[in-house]
C-alpha cells in the first residue's frame, strides 16, 4: 500500500511507476481505466450539476444558488483529481502483486451528493426563493 | 458526451449576458478545453485498436482530468 507522500511524488515523477514491479495483465490495466474513466464521468456530471443549478434555477436565491453551484463544482474538481490519484495507485499496486488501495473517497462523495440533494429539496419545499 | 454537455452548458453560461469580447474569449476557452478532451479521447482510442494495448499513459489521464478541472474552474469564475 503506498502513502500519501510516495503518491504525491508519483505525481511529479509517472515514469517511476513504469519501473516498478511488473507489467500486469492487460485486461487489468484496462478494467483500472475504465474506473477511471467511469471517475472522470461522475466528475463531469458534477461539474455539469454545478452549472446547470446556476443557470436553470434562477429563482433560487443568489446565497442558496452560489452555495449549491459551487459545492458541486468543488465536489467534481476533487473527483477529478482522485480519478487520476486512485487509477496510478492502482496501477502500482497491480505492478507490485499488492492489494488494490482502499479509500474513504466513495463514501465521502455519497455524503457531500446527499447532503446538497437534501438541501435542494429543504430549499424548494420551504420556498427560499427570491420574489 | 458528458463533456460535450458541460462544455455546451459552460458555453451557454458564458454568453448568457451577451456577445461581449469576454463572454466570446470565456466561450472560445470552454470550447478549447472541449477540443483537448476529444483529442486525448480519440488518440487513446486508436492506441486501443492494438491486439495487446499498452496501458494509459500519465498524460493522457492528466488531459482528460485537466479539461474536467478546466471547465469547474471556468464555472467557478463566471458563475453569477
Amino acid at each position: 500500500m503506498i502513502g500519501f507522500v510516495e503518491s504525491l511524488r508519483l505525481w511529479f515523477a509517472p515514469a517511476r511507476v513504469r519501473e516498478e514491479g511488473e507489467t500486469p495483465d492487460y485486461r487489468f490495466s484496462l478494467a483500472n481505466e475504465r474506473t477511471f474513466l467511469a471517475w472522470i464521468r461522475t466528475a463531469l456530471a458534477l461539474v455539469g450539476g454545478g452549472f446547470a443549478v446556476d443557470q436553470f434555477l434562477p429563482d433560487l436565491s443568489w446565497g442558496w444558488r452560489i452555495a449549491l453551484a459551487l459545492a458541486l463544482l468543488v465536489v467534481g474538481v476533487l473527483c477529478a483529481l482522485r480519478a487520476v490519484n486512485h487509477w496510478m495507485r492502482c496501477e502500482l499496486a497491480m505492478r507490485r502483486g499488492e492489494d488494490l488501495p482502499v479509500s474513504r473517497f466513495p463514501a465521502l462523495l455519497a455524503l457531500a451528493v446527499g447532503l446538497v440533494a437534501l438541501a435542494m429539496v429543504v430549499v424548494v419545499l420551504f420556498g427560499w426563493a427570491e420574489g | 458526451m458528458s463533456c460535450t454537455v458541460a462544455a455546451v452548458l459552460a458555453g451557454k453560461q458564458a454568453l448568457h449576458g451577451g456577445a461581449s469580447p469576454l463572454a466570446l474569449a470565456a466561450t472560445g476557452f470552454s470550447l478549447v478545453l472541449w477540443l483537448v478532451f476529444v483529442v486525448v479521447a480519440n488518440r487513446r482510442i486508436h492506441a486501443l485498436v492494438s491486439a495487446r494495448p499498452v496501458s494509459m499513459r500519465w498524460g493522457t489521464a492528466l488531459g482528460a482530468a485537466g479539461c474536467t478541472v478546466g471547465l469547474a474552474v471556468f464555472a467557478v469564475a463566471v458563475v453569477r
